[in-house]
């Protein structure tokens, strides 16, 4: 659905111009802008990290050695390319540090960490997982919004479940 | 049954065997499985597997609390540690206690009693189990060389923490004494965390013979017999049978009489092995430590007594008391198991991780196989290198003999380098033919094992 590929025209360049002049005051380091297709990030020194982590590179093509006709061809094994890390179609994945008991709040009646709709920062803490008494808080680890609360307060959750869903801002 | 759903804090083989023996009881399993063991064998056959997390064991099973947790949070009422990992915790069992399950195993107080091998020591003395001249901690090298004066040389450096074939040093010369000293408490300390080194006499042609024991909580010991375990490649087991053979009736009577004493004086409930060592030259045996947890080679003497060893371990566990003596254990045949491992002899045993292509295991009456391994298995490189245990009963030892090396030449595996070859190569050394083989019988004859030629 998205608009093709254009240039920039003088009223984008004027907008640009004003955006890095408003960067400037603003004593942040980077300003990103999206509008459909057209991305813009503004910024000192080098970019930050993607928001969302690029696909891996495909696995490198081995071309087959071709086997003499006597001697049977070696199956291929198929390797499957590693998963990317921690994000699918909902978003960037929190995922349990360690096995245990997930918190969803600090103590028992105070307010969740967070919840759908919140914003957080890459330290921001989300839960605590508890094992024997020992809590594991669980840093968000990306920016974002929360969309998605994948576990009920207190639920028994193993190395690795999902906790949460980010969209990354 | 009062058991109704145990948590298995482990893997591989010992994790399929106890699941098996749960199942027979009507008892459910839940697995704790690593990050590598998801897809595990176990994880498959167990009612319900967890993962506690990544796939180094200090991470996963070798952590009390996360283990401890995972049997809480998944209801269950026990936990059976198998062997290795946790399994002589007293840390684990006290742990559990505290947590309302019932732990799988002897108490807190002998696993405590036993893993102190000086304090295993002094109660098998109490006991009037015969121990080897030796020491008390040892301090200084002016200690170390007074025993050595009392107990003469060759003298073996231990550490206490020790056990299981780690952590000893044979010395022959009294000047080797003070560095011996010095390098062995360092790696006891960084091997176990605590420095503490006693010494024993070194007995040079040993055989290494164990009696299985199974206590209850209401003061009943029975021994199952001994296994005979001299087959040893750098102090770790090889190839174990039982019984133990061309062993004089009055030794044989005299150690399973001084097992059960042992077991008796302390109150041991659950199964645990005494070991024994066996000097050739002078028929003495002298004790060398109590294992408080179900053994690797428990298989021989299942095959030989008909006892499930781990179901006993189960119902004793459950409270209830042994529902036979020690006139019903009956002892028929001969059994001898082969630890088949991923390793490549011909390359100095180097451990060989990797997927396993083929897997055709051989079959037929009275040939047993423990193990988590199928066709595809990835053999991970976190673990221990063991991938099956082979054991055959026959009647006789000759015909346990002849069955083993057939079962061991129609084994195909393929992926991994295995030990499979070299393990008919023992069984068919005159050494193990004629019962005469000693713990240093596999350094004697490995140069002589030819790969090539076994294949």
């Amino acid at each position: 659905m998205s608009e093709p590929t254009r240039g920039l025209t003088d009223d984008d360049v004027d907008q640009v111009a004003r955006l890095v002049e408003s960067l400037d005051r603003s004593g942040f380091d980077f300003l990103q802008v999206e509008l459909g297709d057209l991305r813009i990030t503004i910024g000192t020194g080098s970019p930050p990290a993607p928001d969302v982590a690029t696909p891996p590179p495909p696995p490198p093509v081995v071309a087959p050695v071709v086997a003499p006709a006597a001697v049977p061809a070696p199956v291929p094994q198929t390797v499957a390319p590693p998963p990317p890390p921690s994000v699918n179609a909902g978003g960037v994945e929190i995922t349990a540090p360690t096995m245990g008991i997930f918190y969803a709040r600090p103590e028992p009646g105070k307010p969740p960490f967070v919840a759908i709709g919140d914003v957080v920062e890459e330290t921001t803490t989300v839960a605590l997982v508890e094992v024997m008494k020992t809590f594991h808080s669980v840093a968000a680890g990306v920016r974002g919004t929360v969309v998605e609360v994948c576990v009920s307060d207190t639920d028994f959750v193993e190395f690795g479940a999902v906790l949460m869903r980010v969209d990354p801002a | 049954m009062s058991l109704r759903r145990v948590l298995i804090a482990n893997r591989g083989e010992i994790a399929v065997r106890i699941v098996h023996a749960c199942r027979e009881l009507g008892i459910e399993t839940v697995l704790a499985v690593s990050e590598a063991d998801r897809d595990s064998l176990g994880a498959r056959l167990a009612d319900r597997a967890v993962c506690i997390g990544p796939p180094r064991a200090p991470q996963s099973y070798l952590d009390i609390a996360r283990v401890v947790t995972a049997a809480v949070a998944t209801g269950c009422d026990a936990l059976h540690p198998g062997y290795g990992f946790l399994s002589e915790s007293a840390g684990l069992a006290r742990a559990c206690v505290e947590h309302g399950l019932t732990f799988v195993g002897p108490t807190a107080e002998h696993l405590r009693a036993m893993g102190d091998k000086i304090s295993a020591r002094r109660l098998a003395r109490e006991a009037g189990v015969p121990t080897l001249p030796g020491s008390e901690q040892v301090r200084t090298p002016e200690e170390a060389l007074a025993v050595a004066r009392g107990v003469g040389l060759p003298l073996i450096v231990k550490a206490s923490a020790g056990g299981g074939g780690r952590g000893m040093k044979v010395v022959f010369d009294a000047a080797e004494l003070p560095s011996v000293l010095t390098t062995a408490a360092a790696e006891a300390a960084a091997a176990f965390g605590d420095p503490t080194l006693y010494i024993e006499r070194f007995v040079r042609n040993a055989r290494h013979v164990e009696v299985q024991v199974l206590g209850d909580r209401y003061g009943h010991v029975v021994h199952l017999g001994e296994r005979d375990c001299s087959l040893q490649r750098r102090n770790q087991k090889v190839v174990e049978e039982a019984p133990a053979p061309a062993l004089p009736a009055e030794v044989r009577d005299a150690q399973h009489a001084a097992a059960v004493r042992l077991a008796e004086r302390i109150g041991y409930e659950s199964a645990g092995t005494v070991e024994f060592v066996l000097d050739r030259d002078t028929g003495e045996f002298f004790f060398l430590e109590m294992n408080t947890r179900i053994q690797v080679e428990h298989p021989v003497t299942e095959l030989v007594t008909g006892i499930d060893l781990v179901q006993q371990q189960l119902r004793v566990a459950a409270g209830e008391p042994l529902s036979f003596g020690q006139a019903d254990v009956v002892h028929r045949g001969h059994a001898i198991e082969c630890r088949i491992t991923a390793e490549v002899p011909s390359e100095n045993f180097r451990p060989d991780a990797g997927r396993i292509t083929v897997w055709e295991p051989p079959g037929g009456p009275n040939v047993r196989l423990d193990t988590h391994c199928l066709p595809g298995y990835l053999v991970p490189v976190f673990y221990d290198s063991l991938l099956a245990k082979l054991a055959v009963y026959a009647p006789t030892r000759d015909e346990a003999i002849a069955r083993a090396r057939s079962a061991l030449r129609r084994f195909g595996i393929e992926g991994v380098g295995t030990t499979v070859g070299f393990l008919d190569f023992l069984v068919g050394r005159p050494e193990f033919a004629d019962a005469t083989m000693t713990t240093h019988t596999i350094a004697d004859v490995i140069d002589q094992f030819a790969p090539a030629d076994a294949a």
